[in-house]
């Protein structure tokens, strides 16, 4: 079932180039992304809550003789991950309706293929192919299909996710080495939870491999001071490239963190803490800082993220159970609210022919469907309670809290918050209030949003309401994935004796 | 043994036959064509064959196996070649014939050195193969450029041969004979190594450097890729490379596994990569003509495949194979797009390729596939083999070799993707046209891509042959440090 997931979407790519009508490609498109975001729902309902751990488990050999297989499974923390790649995407196909180019969505749906890979491998050296993989179709999606500097931004979104790639995969063959003992080498990742101690024997370079890992899922994250790649690539991608973008890509960075670093390198995460805990503090007071002093909305809503990712990063070095399960609840928080926004700041641009926040005045009362929806996403931007955004920065500051030595860091973050509050409140009142310009009305069509734009707009509104009133239709699932992990990192605790 | 026999014969009279009736083959070319085509299949499927049947021959070649397993690259890496050559016959003036014969001849020479057990065989492998490549250099002969490149090649070709049989000559001399197995028991019960062995090393790493590329021995690489005929550099870039990669291999563990030896060998070799991969790879970032960038990353390609064999250990080796087998698919698939896309009335600029997405998508695609994996994308070939080689690297201890490598590739993507920028990213020139490439041209590059694919895919089957292939050596080789 889960192999649907993957391979679905990557025939469908396989196949875009042998239609000859441009427009079957986006039907192909829908198709596939809507049965993956039905199937993916499907195995989240069918997921057995009391009996936690992976399940759906499917194991292949590949490469058997270098301990190289195929093996992938859901467990609570991919979950959440795998139904949002396959519901970005149908929301990204549906926001892009108006192309017709069948090159763009078959770009898409490997992208889609190759991130759920990520989010399901158990196989360190698959989840590393799937990791590589992502790069290329967001490499030309940004590339081809964006704005005036796309190119350089491509280049930038390349060589900055490949840099911490190279050290990943060095990270990962090494780790593999040493749990292996002299003996027979796997990548599996079950496999290497068993041989802990192994690992954590090879003292020496145990923070060197431990920061491999964490180099590639920083950089993903992205984390203060490797975030610089962000601003570019999604000021310059597509709508639809932004959306997946900041829903999932960024993912990608968290997920990595909670599964290889924390779980097989509890011990060198324990000595990073109050350097992971600094970057987090950084990246939410600087990145809500520097998103005020933004001119154009895709760049505010950019560094926004920033601000936002660094709470996942702070709910994570805080090393306690709400920490982390706040740090996934943000994520996928953050992935239904920026996604909307992002895709919500496209439609607006569309119609405006600009992104500059000094020109969009008075969108509210222009296109009151449209200001609402940004209204309503901008405030689940500033973490308003109601909203999924709330849990998720509030768990994990809760977290960082609990845990003394992150609570002065949490105390810092707080402010943060206010930042990043003030922030959206005044991008509301620069964008939504007030009367559009004579000039913009005279010469652009403003109208509302149409059909299509809503039925992409809707499921992301509901989700993030739900997810916000609601949260006992998330968080036991990944608190059954986190609580496992987390047992890892208080046995290292207590050993040494805290 | 029978198999074996037929295949070799069949590259040697395969190649003989065309020469001598070259002027009554002239007259039709595309039966020509397919007499190269069909001796180049016809030796792989008989190498393929062979290859649980070992032997040795006149005791001096061993059969089966490995040598089996060298016979098919080169055999197929000619196929290939030939294909790219029948694209478009007519500009090889100087004779159409002869190209497949000196093609047939280059397979020959580097299947001949694989299976070499003997320093003699190994020799005349080596050359008979780069004696067919210095001709196919210069086969534009009313062309400054190809007879410069030829030249160059050449004299610094004849200058490599001169240091290998100078090396040998000492080896002879140290180990008491010409053959692997002689030269080990030699050394292993002598009590201390002869002085003469360590000079005879160097030379023969060196003349092993020249033909291989490795910095500092490169130099003519950059002229002779760009001069030469552009399939001709395909088949320079992969043929004897890959031959001579395994060769070395071959004897380094089979006549010098000694751990005192290999010790010293891969010290040296750890030293070669890492030149060769970082000049190769900082002296293509700047380059305008794609040959030219091409021959640079074919240096740097080299310096990541001899990490495999400095890692001294069986994985290592097997790492390397898989490397060159899935490196012939992928060099020679780019250098075909080149080739057909110059025959199509592109230039071989960088600047020629701009845009060329949409002059010509189908093309565009498979050279950019090519171009992908040799930056080491995964789930294609170059992929396949850079994983394992920096494995085998990771898993014999040499962590700091394997930092620098990846980092190198990085520096890589850099410049392919400089290509894939131009072809994708940015619009053609205005007068620019849509460009028609030849039916058989687009047949090769469609078998590449597949090998490419299904090397990146399932490496499995390939690297359990080999590694089967490799047993036999096991014993030789030290495992570890």
């Amino acid at each position: 079932m889960i192999s649907l997931l993957i391979f679905l979407p990557l025939l469908g790519a396989a196949l875009m180039p042998l239609f000859r009508e441009p427009k079957a490609g986006k039907w192909l498109a829908l198709l596939i992304s809507a049965l993956t975001t039905l199937l993916s729902l499907g195995l989240w309902l069918g997921y057995d809550l009391t009996q936690g751990g992976f399940q759906y488990l499917q194991e292949l050999p590949w490469i058997p003789s270098l301990g190289i297989n195929y093996i992938v499974a859901l467990d609570g923390l991919s979950l959440p991950f795998v139904f949002l790649t396959a519901l970005l995407t149908l929301v990204s196909v549906l926001a892009e309706w108006q192309r017709d180019d069948k090159g763009f969505f078959g770009m898409f749906l490997m992208m889609q293929g190759a991130l759920i890979a990520v989010f399901v491998a158990l196989d360190l050296i698959l989840f590393f192919i799937a990791f590589e993989l992502v790069l290329m179709p967001m490499f030309f999606i940004i590339g081809i299909w964006g704005y005036d500097q796309r190119r350089y931004a491509a280049l930038k979104f390349l060589l900055y996710s490949l840099i911490g790639s190279v050290f990943l995969l060095l990270a990962i063959l090494a780790t593999a080495f040493i749990a292996s003992g002299g003996g027979m080498i796997s990548f599996d990742y079950r496999l290497l939870l068993t041989q802990l101690p192994a690992i954590a024997a090879a003292k020496g370079v145990l923070l060197l491999i431990s920061s491999g890992f964490l180099v590639a899922f920083l950089i993903k994250l992205p984390a203060f001071p490797v975030h610089t790649w962000l601003p570019h690539a999604h000021t310059q991608a597509p709508t639809a490239g932004s959306i997946l973008l900041a829903g999932v890509l960024l993912k990608m960075g968290g997920y990595g963190i909670i599964r290889f670093n924390l779980a097989l390198f509890p011990e060198a995460m324990l000595s990073l803490q109050p350097f992971l805990a600094t970057l987090a503090v950084i990246g939410i007071l600087y990145g809500g800082y520097v998103a005020m002093g933004q001119t154009d909305l895709k760049k505010l809503v950019a560094y926004s993220s920033v601000n936002h990712m660094g709470f996942v990063l702070l709910g994570i070095a805080s090393l306690t159970a709400f920490g982390v399960g706040g740090a996934v609840y943000q994520m996928v928080a953050h992935g239904i609210i920026t996604g909307l926004m992002f895709m919500l700041v496209g439609m607006m641009s569309q119609r405006t022919h600009t992104r500059t926040i000094a020109a969009m005045k008075g969108m509210y009362s222009a296109m009151p469907v449209l200001g609402g929806l940004m209204w309503l996403a901008m405030l689940g931007g500033a973490g308003i309670p109601g909203m999924a955004g709330f849990i998720g920065e509030f768990q994990a500051l809760l977290g960082a809290f609990q845990n003394p030595a992150t609570a002065v860091f949490a105390v810092l973050s707080v402010f943060g918050i206010l930042i990043n509050g003030g922030l959206m409140l005044w991008t509301i009142q620069r964008v939504l209030q007030g009367e559009p310009s004579v000039q913009m009305q005279e010469n652009y069509d403003l109208y509302d949003l149409k059909g299509l734009e809503l039925a992409a707009a809707a499921p992301l509104v509901a989700l993030a309401v739900l997810w916000g009133l609601w949260p006992p239709s998330l968080s036991p699932y990944i608190d059954r994935a986190v609580q496992p992990v987390l047992e890892l990192v208080t046995n290292v605790t207590k050993v040494a004796g805290f | 043994m029978v198999f074996s026999l037929i295949a070799l014969l069949l590259l040697a009279l395969g190649g003989s036959m065309t020469l001598l009736f070259a002027t009554v083959l002239e007259r039709n070319p595309v039966m020509t064509a397919g007499g190269g085509l069909g001796v180049a299949v016809l030796a792989l499927m008989f190498f393929a064959l062979s290859y649980e049947q070992p032997g040795v021959l006149l005791g001096m070649y061993q059969l089966g196996g490995l040598s089996a397993i060298g016979g098919m690259i080169l055999s197929l890496i000619a196929a290939l070649t030939i294909l790219g050559v029948m694209a478009n016959p007519h500009k090889y003036r100087a004779g159409l014939s002869e190209i497949y014969a000196l093609i047939l001849f280059t397979a020959l020479g580097g299947t001949l050195m694989i299976g070499a057990n003997n320093l003699l065989l190994l020799y005349i492998g080596i050359e008979l193969s780069s004696y067919s490549t210095y001709i196919l250099v210069g086969y534009y002969r009313d062309e400054r450029y190809s007879t410069e490149a030829a030249t160059k090649y050449f004299v610094l070709g004849a200058l490599a041969s001169a240091l290998l049989l100078y090396g040998i000559s000492l080896l002879f001399g140290a180990g008491g004979g010409l053959y692997y197995d002689q030269i080990a028991a030699t050394l292993a019960a002598a009590d201390t190594l002869p002085a003469l062995l360590w000079p005879g090393l160097a030379l023969l790493l060196a003349g092993f450097g020249f033909k291989l590329a490795l910095v500092p021995f490169h130099a003519w690489t950059p002229d002779a890729y760009q001069g030469a005929p552009t399939m001709a550099a395909a088949l320079l870039s992969v043929g004897p490379k890959a031959g001579a990669v395994i060769a070395l291999g071959n004897l380094l563990t089979q006549a010098l596994g000694l751990e005192a030896i290999s010790g010293v060998w891969q010290q040296a070799l750890i030293w070669l990569a890492v030149l060769t991969m970082t000049v190769g790879n900082l002296q293509a970032l700047n380059q305008r003509n794609l040959k030219r960038l091409l021959g640079y990353s074919s240096v740097a390609q080299l310096g990541t495949i001899i990490v495999g064999l400095a890692a001294g250990t069986l994985a290592g080796f097997q790492a390397v194979i898989l490397y060159a087998l899935g490196y012939a698919f992928t060099n020679i698939g780019a250098f075909t797009s080149i080739a057909a896309l110059r025959d199509a009335g592109v230039g071989e600029e960088v600047d020629d390729y701009a845009g060329l997405g949409k002059r010509q998508p189908q093309a565009a695609l498979l050279f950019t596939l090519f171009l992908l994996s040799l930056a080491g994308v995964p789930l294609l070939a170059g992929f396949a083999g850079k994983l394992f080689v920096f494995k085998s690297a990771v898993d014999a201890g040499l962590i700091v070799l394997a930092t620098i490598a990846v980092l190198n590739t990085v520096i890589a993507y850099f410049y392919y993707f400089r290509v894939i920028v131009k072809m994708w990213l940015q619009p053609a020139a205005d007068e620019a046209q849509p460009v028609n490439v030849n039916a058989i041209a687009m047949t090769a590059l469609a078998l590449g891509v597949i090998g490419v694919l299904v090397i990146g895919t399932f490496p499995g089957p390939f690297l359990e042959a080999i590694a089967t292939a490799l047993e036999p050596l096991g014993g030789l080789i030290i495992v570890g440090r």
